[in-house]
């Protein structure tokens, strides 16, 4: 009797708290804007659309913490169980990453698109970090693929559809690692922002680059740094180098932020948020910088934080404020009234791009054939800002800028300083003509 | 496939112009492919927006009961005078006032000339009510229609070119200067048959100095300058 109690307990999960960084995404939500982020596969054949959802349909029970609708508590949102239908698989649309409503689409807070060979999640950032997505699409895929007849293991982040769902997936694991005692002071600076003309309503603009790793990690080499420091170096020279041309009074501080994944730091195998935020910063008033001296003020400021007492305390910085007990005890509209007001005066002008590198994709052997290429790419900005989302697989590297102004001369500096570097880029967009 | 002449990256086949840059694809031995499927969808999407749909519905049910329940008692129960036809008005009215908001958000042009037709149309209402249309050709309507067009003349101007904040305070203080005048030489030739301004032409001077000074300003570019500076927000 206890332990079908028990089994009982352990099976059933009516809601969920938000982790740490879920608790922002909601707060920031606007009619036009939410924290929307898509990860697609490229197969090697057209998408079948109703073997698709048969495959979506097989893999939602295996993940609770996506089958969640969001709802108002009365001091903090909470995720919620959703048994209503869907979400429904539909064809791709050109304007990426539109804002999740959270009463809209039967309240699912993801969809999944397809558009010839290319299947799209896109997912809202309160339900899981890229990672979660990542398992995610590789199980969907997965279980379209043996749809199609193809025998698929279970490695590799493939999860099986017919085991009950994992505790530890669904962890809230800042709490689990937020036992740390000290934390940061949080940075004021006010950093260069990107000027552009504003496109209208809902239109994303993409433009994706694609280059061999080879090359890429060879030049990344040459100066002694990972791929990921590499091109955030790049784009940190692209940004000095567009400050430059725009001719400002004062030059301010350059800083791109980007999250790190805390599960290569403490092991965790939650689908959730599990990331922290940093942001190198460079102050182009202390001196004209060489791409060189780019890369190793990076590198250094990378090493210097990447590992777990400081990560913790960067943990703490956050996780402390929400503990607090005066700010547990604030209704929740106040708190949203808070928390936007100081994300508007201060976190915005924090960064001047985001960068975001979901590193190098492995599937089972048996998969390989069948994917060509994944992609990620990061939502609306909030304001002009550019993010930047990176992802690998299988020897080609694909790197996405997306922003919703009009100019393109970010992503002009950084694949034209890469084409510079030897490394040859391939480009996709969603761009339309300028007439000029 | 091509490569760009311009930055020298390699493009889509099906691409005709640099994304990039905004070079077009010129390349006779190998032209852009017009049947390759292009790496992106053409068909925007747009958000299904529930809240505004549901309240939309709300408010319709709530104004037609409210009009047609006077009707009813109009008709069936107290039947002196015509009196439902000022609360089906006012009922006509704001629903014009609050559902089109709800669901033609986007068109704001088509919103104000729809408010301001509803509003000339509940004022004739009332005048014919009273038998006493004098009042309602000679102030009430050419009011509505002058800020009608003055609100329709801002939000177009706002919407088809791109203007400065120096430049939408000129303009609204010249209007209000011109609004001011209008709405004077109305009453006074309703009530007196004269056309002549007293109080509007202080109002209406003082606007006009206001929109010589921002005219001025934006007219230098240093001067310009340093007023974005400290007004910028
Ligand atoms: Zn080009």
């Amino acid at each position: 009797m206890k332990v079908k109690k028990e089994s009982m307990k352990r099976k059933e999960h009516h809601w969920f708290k938000l982790d740490l960084s879920a608790n922002v995404y909601p707060t920031l939500q606007r009619r036009n804007f939410s924290s929307v982020y898509r990860v697609s596969a490229l197969l090697r054949q057209k998408i079948d659309p109703v073997k698709l959802q048969a495959a979506l349909d097989s893999t939602i029970p295996r993940f609770p913490t996506f089958a969640v609708a969001i709802h108002k508590g009365l001091f903090w949102r909470y995720l919620e169980r959703n048994t209503k239908p869907g979400p429904f698989v539909r064809p791709d649309v050109s304007n990426a990453c539109m804002p999740i409503h959270f009463k809209a689409e039967n309240r699912y807070l993801f969809r999944v698109y397809y558009y010839e060979n290319k299947l799209s999640l896109e997912v809202f950032h309160s339900v899981a970090d890229g990672s979660g997505a990542l398992i995610f699409i590789k199980t969907l895929i997965a279980e379209y693929l043996r749809l199609q007849g193809i025998k698929i293991p279970y490695v590799e982040g493939v999860l099986n559809c017919k085991n009950a769902p994992n505790e530890a997936e669904m962890e809230d694991a800042y709490v689990k690692y937020g036992d740390g005692k000290v934390s940061l002071k949080r940075s004021g600076i006010h950093a260069y922002q990107l000027r552009g003309t504003m496109e209208p309503f809902y239109t994303l603009n993409i433009i994706t680059g694609i280059a061999p790793i080879a090359q890429l990690a060879a030049a990344a080499k040459s100066y002694n740094v990972p791929i990921g420091v590499f091109l955030t170096a790049v784009l940190m020279e692209a940004l000095m180098e567009k400050q430059k041309l725009d001719k400002p009074i004062h030059e301010r501080e350059v800083a791109i932020s980007m999250p790190v994944n805390l599960r290569r730091f403490f092991p965790s195998e939650t689908l959730r948020n599990f990331i922290v935020m940093l942001s190198p910063s460079i102050n182009p008033k202390m001196g004209a910088y060489t791409f060189e001296e780019i890369t190793q003020e990076i590198n250094a400021y990378m090493t210097y934080r990447l590992n777990e007492k400081y990560l913790k305390a960067n943990i703490m910085t956050n996780l402390l404020v929400q503990r607090n007990p005066i700010v547990r005890v604030i209704p929740l509209f106040l708190k949203d009234l808070i928390v936007r007001n100081a994300y508007k005066k201060v976190n915005k002008r924090q960064s001047s791009a985001g960068i975001t590198n979901l590193g190098i994709v492995k599937v089972p052997e048996e998969m390989k054939e069948h994917i060509e290429r994944f992609e990620v790419l990061m939502g609306q900005p909030f304001s002009n800002r550019t993010n930047v989302a990176v992802i690998s697989y299988g020897g080609e590297i694909s790197i996405s800028f997306s922003s919703s102004i009009v100019e393109t001369d970010i992503e002009m500096l950084f694949f034209c300083s890469l084409i510079k570097k030897g490394i040859p880029v391939r480009i996709e967009s969603n761009r339309k003509y300028r007439e000029t | 496939m091509s490569y760009c002449v311009n930055c020298g990256v390699e493009l889509h086949k099906s691409a005709t112009f640099c994304p990039l840059c905004n070079t077009v694809v010129i390349n006779p031995g190998n032209p852009p492919d017009s049947q390759a499927k292009t790496p992106y969808p053409a068909e925007m999407g747009s958000v299904e927006n529930v809240n505004s749909r549901a309240a939309a519905l709300l408010l319709t049910v709530v104004f037609a009961s409210i009009a047609l329940a006077a009707l009813l008692l109009n008709l069936l129960l107290f039947k002196e005078g015509f009196w439902s036809a000022f609360i089906m008005g006012a009922s006509l009215m704001l629903w014009v006032f609050t559902v089109p908001v709800l669901i033609l958000r986007p068109s704001r042009l088509l919103i104000i000339l729809l408010d301001g037709a509803v509003t000339s149309l509940y004022c004739f209402i009332i005048a014919h009510q009273t038998e006493d249309t004098s009042w309602y050709y000679g102030i009430a309507l050419p009011i509505i229609i002058m800020l009608t067009g003055f609100v329709f003349l801002y939000c177009y101007i706002m919407r088809r070119f791109k203007t400065s904040i120096l430049f939408r305070i000129a303009l609204i203080f010249g209007e209000l200067g011109s609004y001011a005048v209008g709405i004077e030489l109305s009453i006074r030739y309703f009530l007196y048959d004269s056309l002549s301004i007293r109080w509007s032409a202080v109002v209406g001077t003082s606007c006009l100095i206001i929109v010589a000074v921002l005219t001025t300003v934006m007219k230098n570019s240093r001067l310009r300058e340093e007023v974005q500076r400290r007004l910028h927000f």
